[in-house]
């Protein structure tokens, strides 16, 4: 089953050195992402749905079973949503 | 009532305390400090200082609310400050020297802020050859250990750096009266930052460059800011990055000896 979720307005991304930073203005907290997750964070503020996400995932790394693809996003989102970057409806 | 002006950052201050200073706090804070050079009445400040509150037993944190005016209400068992909406004046109650402190770091951040002057970072800073090295760490990490080590060099700050950013300029360090215990004011009134180091007690001497992510996510977590106002929290936010992006930043593992500054410099 696909996640409904919405990102929060207010968070900036800031890049540094090629490392990907989430800002979120209402904490004053920082997020600090690998490459893949920031690629996914853009996605997800164009509202890509959780199955666009994994199939752009499995479009960059041939081979990783499409299963085990679904569960790093869902893994990604719930992480996003306890930190408060994104909410989950 | 006692008024005197003095300086804090590059900002003249006119501070009106409102009750006797049994304690000697505001004395202790300000006693020793310059006055500033040259007051413009429209770009001044205007602080409103009593005695009052109550110990922070528990230690707990700051709440923040926004006034039906529009200004900002931060509050601690140890302080009060409720700043204006233009930030241009405050009323402050602290109950003892670190409420007192604390409650002025609070104040400081919050127009370092608005203003786009800069940041107050948790921290000591030393000057060496005219120039300041700053020395940030967590409580216990040795910030004032480096900069009880330090002298005879000049202190800027032994807990709250005062860090001006300005575009296309190396970042100033300016003379911070918010001391924790040595409270000699700095021979200068700012020095250009010449390096960020991040402290570890360890039993050798070794410095190491960090990633710049890697510093950015260091020094944020020593920057004393409370949040908010959202636009000024990210204002802030970003400040932070320029910061890390315009001095050299560095891992510091350190004895207690002042041999650390063979490795520095």
């Amino acid at each position: 089953m696909s996640v409904a979720y919405r990102c929060l307005n207010t968070a900036e991304m800031l890049e540094i050195d090629g490392d990907m930073i989430i800002l979120n203005p209402e904490t004053f907290t920082v997020t600090k992402l690998n490459e893949s997750g920031g690629e996914l964070w853009q996605l997800m503020r164009e509202g890509r749905t959780e199955e666009e996400l994994a199939e752009y995932l499995a479009s960059q790394h041939g081979g990783v079973p499409m299963e085990k693809i679904r569960e790093d996003v869902r893994h990604f989102i719930q992480n996003l949503q306890e930190i408060g970057l994104i909410r989950v409806e | 009532m006692e008024v005197f002006w003095r300086e804090i950052g590059e900002f003249a201050v006119r501070v009106n305390c409102l009750s006797e200073d049994k304690e000697r706090s505001v004395q202790r804070m300000f006693g020793a400090r310059r006055p500033p050079d040259r007051i413009d009445p429209a770009g001044s400040f205007e602080l409103t200082i009593r005695h009052g509150c109550e110990p922070n037993e528990k230690g707990l944190d700051t709440t923040v609310t926004q006034t039906p005016e529009g200004g900002w209400l931060f509050e601690r068992p140890d302080y009060r400050l409720e700043i204006s909406p233009d930030y241009r004046s405050a009323d402050i109650t602290y109950y003892d020297y670190i409420g007192l402190r604390c409650v002025l770091i609070n104040w400081f951040s919050a127009v370092a802020a608005r203003q786009n002057w800069g940041l107050v970072v948790h921290s000591s800073c030393v000057i060496h050859n005219g120039e300041a090295y700053l020395f940030a760490g967590y409580s216990g990490a040795g910030k004032s250990t480096v900069a009880a080590l330090s002298r005879p060099r000049g202190l800027l700050s032994d807990e709250a750096s005062l860090v001006k950013l300005t575009p296309d300029q190396p970042p100033l360090v300016y003379d911070s009266p918010m001391r924790s215990s040595l409270l000699q004011p700095a021979p200068v009134r700012c020095a250009p930052l010449k390096a960020i180091y991040f402290l570890r007690k360890s039993p050798f001497i070794r410095t190491h460059k960090l990633a710049g992510s890697q510093a950015f996510l260091y020094l944020f977590d020593k920057i004393w800011y409370w949040p908010h106002d959202p636009a000024l929290t990210a204002e802030t936010i970003r400040m932070s990055k320029r910061l890390v992006e315009s001095v050299p930043t560095y891992g510091l593992e350190f004895q207690k000896n002042d041999l650390f500054w063979e490795a520095i410099s």
